[in-house]
């Protein structure tokens, strides 16, 4: 039990591994807290990944040339715009159409990635290797490691940074202000003259901007290739993570590193014990349940205090 | 069933709204709890409804001591409330709305004959979005009755109905209240108070100033309840205003003939008959309403003489709709109509809201999200000239919004999802057009404008009607606006709030700002340069 829970922080591998598993969620989940702020869910955020992790190998490949300090700024910024556009995609049926954001994010995403399983399997599959992948991409592109064996690489340092400036973005601008006023009172946000789909757009948009920034890191700092299916559950658990830290972006690090080590440790112990795949769902979910129910309290905590004080009121001065 | 109240209080962070109450309603009457905005009333209805706990005190239930934690615990004792503001879902129907949280079978047979019995030509299969107060306020009624309440809770139940539907729901109440139900209204209306219900209790300042076992023996202002809340100003312009009504008294408000020179456009008796009716309408007993000399004196009306000068003087700036018509799928169409506000001047335009008159508002507020069939809206503001035709863009309430533009300010008829939203905090509600850092200092600038004792972190939801209506209305002409739409300005107002909301309005109109006022309550016609009605989807 013990070497469940410390197991993880015993070797420099998986220390590693779980804090740049921490890295890639946050930044996928500070991508959907925009969205939720505004009262939407961007469910397409596997699909999202996946096509920035393509888009990321094939860019690096087209661009090999260029040196990496041009090439991977400018890799970032494509693979961003394009997976927003992608993102942008539910934003335009929701306008033109009323369609909903969430259903039609999940569609757009589940479109995606049977042609990217095929494109990668096919056309672009790497004809040096036995692996469902594109090519890997050149040395000079791939982000320095900082912990090895482990993939954790230098983009740790920036994950805090993003966190902090998308903190003051919502919390201290004008701009955030009404972003937030959309997901919680969607009818005063536009009778106070707020845009729609402006807001909606940057919203959804940025959302679909961090999946491709995550796609992007997986890419050029974990795998250095683009393999069949590495965004398996990447997007979900973003999801899972945004929704725990309440959208907030301060609190998505912490909430990130909770669930990279619940990841982490349940794959440790899998393989360590020899369980299957299904043995660490359910691990997972025991653990997520459990730790939902203490949330619950410490929300409800307050409301405890009240009831309790409200029941001792009534045992001593309500009987007068 | 019997409820007792042993000093029961409520207190706040800034301030205690119950203080110390004690109150007893006795089973099969039907009590009223009257008092001016922020006396405590919707509070105490809270409290009997569970949805907020007392500070201290005890509830009783036929001698039985009860703790509310939740409202649940509340409904499952019999106790419905249908509140100011009816807290139902938008986006379902009626039917869906009343079905929710109920055994499906056994309510679904009631939901018709209820409708039939209770209402007016309300459909359970329409959307409650489309539904304008009154509809609103008869979905939540559905949802209470069809719980067999025992105790029924209403809070400004007319505040939304014409004199039909008042008249309706009061002649229901009593049949409800003869089965043994026990009924408790909250109301501004001392006519109602008197004539519709039994007991009256008296709300001042979070105490009971008086309690009448007899409504009827309830005193009025001049005589020895000088400090009882007198009838609300809505309801005294019905009354002072002859043409409209069929009287002839001339004791309260100005007559329109005495307006003539000022109103364009004088309201049509036999149009606006079919609006209101005279049945309801009464002579006033002495002293129960202000004269029109002394409501003059109060408000410091300006002369017809000032008004045409002060419209004269700055005619540059003026806000056109034209030829508007709109035909929505679930809500009363509106056919051409066409009208103009000023600098300078209040125009009226009055209906009951499924007239026509909240689609129309909808569109004139930038809410409606479809394009209209025909329509062009112009502003003339100095020099600059905006137009929008409706019919090929939809029109949005950032247009207006745009300072650029013309600053204007909005004020909807519903205050509770569209001018502020229960589910954000003052600061938030007082501060979407503020573009500063320091958004608490704006917020806490706004409320001590307000003159209200309420800090920014505070709900919305737990503000009072009055109190939030005061908010929303300094924090639109905050914005120095040119342009002013009130809709519903008097709503759940009492008589010195609505004199003091006429006054502003004219001081307004003085500095220069154009005022369009749409109302289904009454609504005291002089102070207005133009009066129009609205009925059928057309503007007369």
């Amino acid at each position: 039990m013990i070497d469940f829970f410390l197991g993880t922080f015993s070797s420099s591998y998986y220390l590693g591994l779980m804090l740049n598993t921490a890295c890639i969620l946050s930044v996928s989940a500070l991508g959907v807290s925009f969205a939720l702020r505004c009262g939407e869910y961007n469910l397409g955020g596997e699909g999202q990944i996946y096509f920035a992790g393509f888009v990321s190998a094939m860019l690096l490949k087209a661009f090999s040339s260029m040196p990496a300090w041009i090439a991977l700024p400018l890799v970032l910024l494509i693979t961003g715009l394009l997976t927003s556009a992608i993102a942008m995609v539910s934003v335009i049926l929701k306008i033109k159409k009323n369609a909903n954001v969430l259903l039609t994010s999940f569609l757009v995403s589940s479109a995606i990635i049977p042609v990217l399983d095929s494109l990668i399997t096919g056309r672009f599959r790497a004809t040096d290797g036995n692996l469902l992948a594109t090519d890997f991409i050149l040395e000079k592109f791939r982000l320095p490691k900082i912990l090895e064996p482990s993939p954790l690489n230098i983009s740790i340092f920036l994950i805090p940074v993003i966190c902090v400036i998308l903190y003051w973005v919502l919390y201290k601008t004008p701009f955030g202000r009404r972003l937030t006023l959309f997901g919680k009172a969607p009818e005063f946000a536009l009778y106070s003259g707020c845009s729609y789909n402006f807001y909606l757009s940057a919203s959804v948009g940025f959302s679909g901007f961090m999946n491709g920034v995550a796609g992007f890191l997986c890419v050029v700092g974990t795998y250095y290739t683009c393999h069949s299916g590495f965004y398996m559950g990447l997007g979900w658990n973003a999801l899972t993570c945004s929704m725990i830290a309440f959208s907030n972006p301060l609190l998505i690090l912490p909430c990130s590193l909770f669930l990279s080590w619940l990841y982490t440790s349940v794959d440790r112990v899998a393989l360590i014990n020899n369980f299957g795949f299904d043995a660490n769902g359910i691990i997972q979910a025991v653990i997520m349940f459990a730790v939902s129910c203490v949330l619950f309290r410490v929300i409800s905590k307050k409301h405890l205090v009240k009831k309790i004080k409200k029941i001792s009121f009534v045992n001593k001065g309500g009987n007068k | 069933m019997n409820i007792r109240l042993e000093g029961i209080s409520k207190s706040y962070t800034l301030k205690t709204v119950l203080d110390d109450v004690d109150l007893e309603f006795a089973q099969g009457k039907i009590h009223a709890l009257v008092g001016e905005n922020g006396a405590g009333k919707s509070t105490l209805a809270g409290i009997l409804s569970g949805e907020t706990q007392p500070t201290k005190g005890n509830i009783f239930f036929d001698n039985e001591k009860v703790v509310f934690n939740t409202s649940k615990d509340a409904i499952n004792k019999g106790i419905c409330i249908v509140r100011q503001r009816p807290l139902v879902s938008e986006s379902i129907t009626v039917k869906e709305n009343v079905l929710l949280g109920l055994n499906r079978k056994i309510v679904q047979k009631n939901i018709s004959s209820l409708l039939s019995e209770w209402t007016v030509g309300l459909s359970e299969n329409t959307l409650v979005k489309n539904l304008g107060g009154d509809g609103r306020f008869y979905t939540a009624l559905l949802c209470a009755l069809c719980r067999n309440p025992k105790v029924l809770i209403l809070d400004e139940p007319t505040s939304m109905l014409d004199f039909t539907e008042r008249d309706l729901l009061y002649r229901k109440l009593r049949e409800l209240s003869n089965t043994g139900t026990n009924i408790i209204v909250i109301t501004h209306s001392m006519k109602e108070a008197r004539e519709c219900t039994d007991t009256v209790t008296v709300l001042n300042q979070g105490k009971v100033l008086r309690h009448y076992e007899d409504s009827r023996k309830m005193t009025v202002s001049g005589q020895a309840g000088d400090d009882l809340p007198s009838e609300s100003a809505g309801q005294q312009a019905n009354v002072g205003q002859p043409e409209l009504a069929g009287h002839a008294s001339d004791d309260l408000w100005p007559t329109s003939a005495g307006q003539s020179t000022v109103m364009e456009q004088p309201i049509n008796g036999g149009r606006a008959n079919s609006l209101r009716q005279p049945a309801v309408v009464e002579q006033p007993t002495n002293g129960e309403y202000l004269k029109s000399e002394e409501l003059s004196t109060v408000m410091e009306l300006p002369t017809d003489q000032n008004i045409q000068t002060d419209c004269a003087l700055s005619t540059s700036s003026s806000i056109s709709f034209s030829n508007i018509t709109y035909r929505p799928k679930d809500r009363s169409a509106i056919f051409d109509i066409s009208f103009t506000v000023n600098a300078g001047e209040i125009v009226l335009i009055h209906g009951l809201q499924n007239s026509g008159l909240l689609t129309l508002e909808n569109i004139i507020t930038g809410m409606e999200n479809e394009r209209c069939e025909s329509g062009r809206i112009t502003i003339k503001y100095g020099k600059k000239i905006f137009a929008h035709d409706l019919s090929k863009k939809i029109f949005t309430a950032n247009i207006f919004r745009n300072k650029n533009i013309l600053r204007t300010a909005i004020v909807s008829s519903n205050k509770t999802f569209r001018s502020s939203n229960p589910n954000i905090s003052v600061q938030e509600m007082l501060t979407p057009y503020y573009f500063g850092k320091d958004v608490r200092v704006e917020a806490e600038r706004l409320i001590e404008k307000s003159r209200i004792n309420v800090v920014p972190e505070e709900r919305v939801s737990n503000l009072s009607g009055g109190m939030l209506q005061k908010l929303i209305l300094t924090r639109e002409l905050d914005l120095d606006p040119s342009f002013i739409i009130l809709c519903e300005p008097l709503q759940g107002l009492d008589v010195e709030k609505s004199k003091e909301m006429c006054a502003l309005l004219q001081s307004l109109s003085k500095e220069g700002k154009a005022i369009l006022v749409l109302s289904s309550e009454e609504f005291p016609h002089f102070i207005c340069s133009k009066a129009l009605v609205i009925e059928g989807g057309v503007l007369s």
